[in-house]
């Protein structure tokens, strides 16, 4: 590959506030949080940083408009900050504007910074996104699981899998990640819940039960980035995790408006995927890929994640989840800290917190639920509804590795 | 009368599938006013929270216009008392739903339960102007009354529409009579909501018995036709006996007394001369006469002969289809919400701002009212919304698209949810991804949400609905649901 980011990076600091219910903070206190613990992981000074990227996807829930709140916040130095949003692949946006600066040769070290505060709504779920004046005319007032749950009538339909079959499969999705959360304190939810217990939730948007939908959740994560050289000198030995490939795919309109797309999988993940093997050197995901953290904001969005990866075969997800291929104590280990489902989901920290999880588990600080000897992590972080929407994915490896 | 033959080209009805069961008023708040116990019996038929005299004037003339979709619409006559805006020309948001040409003559005809035949009288004199195309008459109204009133328990939501013109006519104007008479049986303020009436008595003695007859007996002299040899008398009146008692005295037949549809959906106000004509129009032999009566500040009749085309241009979907007892009931309580007589609270998700933007819906009209597509001219692609570079991958083609409304098309399921969470004036919310004969893709909300869930690769049909309601400024904007094909015609 003639152009790419690949081992060009380093992440040498990485912070992650409690997710959940803070409702003793702002999002100016759960930044900190987060900051704090990364930059004293990196063990560099506020003036070494010479730029930083701000995700913030919900700026009227939280401190407004451009990057400024956070540089007043974290009090930095009068640098360049960007605030970014791409919906809840916000995260994974700040993150890459952070690595391209480095990786261009333009600052030497970078921050990535993303948090949202959504427990000051009144209500549970998300609210709904306005698209302008035009889509107000004619789209539905769609939710976020009622645009998500529609996948699961397509993939019915489309691989012919009765749809408590199906259900039972999503289920597993939650149950296993349920399962995950409990063994991470800094999680939102932290309970066991039995495979009845998530069968049986009230319905939110048919078919999506209470407990195949994700937490809404309070909080921030935070990375510090430089070059493999600078990471070296600041004495980092082994204490760092390079950036394999990070690549992004946009909707282009086929699946909204083309009579091609069957509406059972994501066209941008799948575009996304095979550029990020491509720069990361992968030619065997299923083999090579240690663990992931994908977009589990709804079960069945994992569970169609779980092909348009190439991990699982076209129609086969349902059989590799209940198989337990991607439980804790499976091949390939998937939300081992519990994912949106229980870590939880602050739209613009989520796509951080994914890589936050596989520095842990690479760097074998993950605890009690530390992985045994991972070398590639892969991250997967989706803005939009299936039908028009953003793609994340970051590969992320050991030095050597 | 002029020389000029005037008649009806084509005519069709629509009544809300969804019924109140008139029981279930009487349970709930008859023991207001137990005089009213009497009128507990039946159905009445009502709009569902998204529709109104708009969508269901739209509905009843989709289905003449589809009859006779080779002919131009020159004007439009819209007969209501129950037209949402008072002042924005409701034939006009009906014009742009319909797709008819911007060169048009259009009138909210109202005031009065004579509005249907008024509109009726206005459409007929308009046909005379024109031989070359065609006049739409459409009378609809969905009259309110307060929480067990009589209004609530006789009345029923419904439209009726028919094209005029002077060629390949299945029904002949051949008279018509009017008196204009300031009886006031009862009224409704333009700033209210809700009907204040007159004892039923007065109104039978004073009213019909008095104002009726001389009006019938004018026109019957002047056409030169005897009372007995009507085949069939519309009269529009939900006081027992009235009917039976006109035609008696003045010696028409008792079997031409037309059916007024009082037991299963109701007295659709200014709508139910027309509606009930429709009825008969359902049925009649070539060579019949009717007599079509409106009453309602004096008397308005027409006098129609049938001709033999109108066994071949009947409609499709008959008014007696209305008739028979309903399972789809809305209970009581969810229709006083769906019409704002109670206001449960819908949550906090409710309060999101609902401001329609003006410039945006206008610059938009088409995309919105005829759901217009693009076709692009380079790979035939259709594609909503309509763009000026196509979405079909590899075309690359960059500038205009032909447009291809998609408002008469049937559709393919793909994809589709039922929503509880997110904010709907009637949970749960439905929506999905359908797929038109076409081609094209769109997401769109269903209607009738209180029906199962259509199934993915199960056939839809669009249907004019009420989109949005913005309670901070008392707008409301509409545009196309899917809902699925009916197989019961």
């Amino acid at each position: 590959m003639k152009y790419g980011i690949r081992d060009k990076v380093a992440i040498i600091g990485m912070g992650c506030s409690k997710f959940g219910e803070r409702y003793d903070c702002d999002a100016q206190d759960l930044m900190l949080e987060a900051f704090n613990e990364a930059q004293q992981d990196a063990g560099i000074a506020t003036e070494d940083i010479d730029a930083a990227w701000l995700g913030h996807a919900m700026p009227d829930l939280g401190m407004g408009p451009t990057a400024t709140p956070a540089s007043v916040a974290l009090r930095l130095n009068n640098i360049p900050v960007t605030r970014v949003e791409n919906a809840c692949a916000t995260g994974t946006e700040a993150l890459r504007g952070a690595v391209y600066a480095v990786a261009s040769g333009a600052c030497k070290i970078a921050l990535a910074i993303g948090v949202e505060k959504l427990k000051d709504t009144g209500f549970g779920g998300l609210p709904e996104f306005s698209f302008g004046p035009r889509a107000a005319l004619y789209n539905p007032s769609m939710s976020a699981p009622g645009g998500f749950a529609q996948l699961a009538a397509a993939y019915s339909a489309k691989h012919g899998i009765e749809g408590s079959d199906l259900k039972r499969a999503m289920a597993h999705v939650s149950w296993k990640s349920h399962e995950n959360g409990t063994k991470n304190e800094k999680a939102h939810l932290q309970r066991h819940i039995t495979m009845e217990t998530i069968m049986k939730s009230p319905m939110v948007a048919a078919p999506l039960g209470l407990y195949d939908c994700c937490g809404v959740s309070d909080g921030a994560a935070c990375a510090i980035v430089t070059t493999p050289d600078v990471a070296k000198s600041l004495g980092k030995g082994g204490e760092y995790m390079l950036v394999k490939a990070l690549q992004l795919a946009s909707s282009n309109g086929v699946e909204s408006s083309h009579s091609s797309w069957d509406g059972a999988h994501f066209i941008t993940t799948r575009v996304a995927a095979k550029r990020a093997y491509l720069e990361a050197g992968i030619s065997n995901p299923r083999e090579e890929i240690s663990m992931m953290e994908v977009h589990d904001c709804f079960s069945v969005t994992e569970l169609v994640t779980m092909e348009d990866l190439f991990i699982s075969e076209e129609g086969k997800a349902p059989q590799d989840i209940l198989d337990g291929f991607y439980d804790a104590s499976g091949k390939l280990p998937c939300q081992i800290d519990g994912g949106l489902k229980c870590f939880g989901h602050p739209i613009g920290a989520t796509g951080l917190r994914m890589a936050y999880e596989v520095y842990l588990q690479l760097l074998g600080r993950a605890g009690e639920r530390q992985l045994s000897n991972p070398s590639i992590g892969l991250t997967h972080n989706l803005g939009g509804f299936p039908h028009e929407n953003v793609s994340g994915i970051g590969i992320f490896g050991l030095p050597g590795a | 009368m002029s020389n000029t033959e005037i008649g009806i080209k084509s005519y069709g009805s629509y009544i809300p599938s969804l019924r109140l069961d008139r029981r279930d008023i009487i349970k709930s708040v008859g023991w207001a006013n137990p005089g009213q116990f009497a009128h507990g019996k039946g159905q009445r038929a009502v709009c569902d929270f998204d529709e109104d005299t708009i969508t269901m004037a739209v509905e009843a003339a989709r289905r003449v216009i589809s009859e006779d979709g080779s002919t131009h619409i020159s004007a439009l006559v819209v007969g209501s008392t129950t037209l949402p805006f008072a002042d924005r020309l409701n034939a006009s948001v009906i014009s742009s739903a319909l797709g008819l040409d911007d060169a048009l003559e259009s009138f909210d005809v109202t005031g009065s339960q004579r509005a249907g035949t008024s509109a009726l009288r206005l459409a007929s004199r308009l046909a005379i102007s024109t031989s070359t195309s065609d006049v739409l008459c459409v009378a609809v109204d969905q009259r309110r009354g307060k929480p067990g009133s009589i209004v609530e328990l006789v009345c029923g939501d419904g439209a009726a529409a028919l094209t005029l013109g002077q060629d390949d006519v299945i029904a002949r104007i051949l008279a018509h009579q009017v008196s204009t008479i300031d009886f006031v049986t009862h009224f409704r303020r333009a700033d209210q909501r809700h009907d204040y009436v007159w004892e039923e008595r007065w109104v039978r003695e004073e009213g019909y018995f008095k104002l009726v007859e001389p009006v019938l007996q004018k026109l019957l002299d002047e056409a030169q036709v005897s009372a007995g040899d009507i085949d069939h008398f519309i009269l529009p009146c939900p006081i027992a006996r009235v009917r039976e008692t006109i035609s008696k005295r003045m010696g028409i037949n008792p079997e031409a007394v037309a059916n007024n549809f009082q037991k299963s959906f109701g007295e659709t106000g200014a709508a139910h001369s027309l509606v009930m004509l429709c009825d008969v129009l359902d049925k009649a032999k070539p060579g019949e006469k009717i007599l079509v009566t409106g009453f309602g500040q004096g008397c308005e009749t027409f006098l129609l002969e049938t001709t033999p085309l109108l066994a071949k241009k009947r409609a499709k979907q008959p008014v007696v289809l209305n008739s028979a007892e309903s399972d789809h009931i809305v209970p009581y309580v969810k229709y006083l919400a769906n019409n704002e007589q109670i206001t449960p609270d819908f949550g906090p998700r409710a309060e999101a701002d609902r401001q329609t933007a003006l410039s945006a819906a206008y610059r938009h009209s088409k995309l919105v009212n005829r759901l217009v597509a693009g076709e692009c001219p380079t790979c035939g692609t259709v594609q909503f919304p309509k763009s000026t570079k196509c979405v079909s991958p590899n075309c690359n083609h960059n500038g205009p698209q032909e447009e291809h409304p998609l408002a008469d098309e049937t559709a393919t399921v793909c994809s589709i949810t039922t929503d509880y969470l997110g904010f709907s004036r009637s949970p749960p919310n439905r929506y999905g991804m359908i797929e038109f004969t076409s081609g094209a893709r769109m997401t769109v909300n269903f209607a009738c949400t209180d029906q199962e869930e259509p199934l993915v690769g199960s056939q839809v049909q669009m249907t004019y609905r009420l989109q949005d309601v913005d309670t901070l400024r008392n707008y409301h904007r509409y545009c196309w649901k899917a809902q699925p094909v009916k197989t019961d015609t």
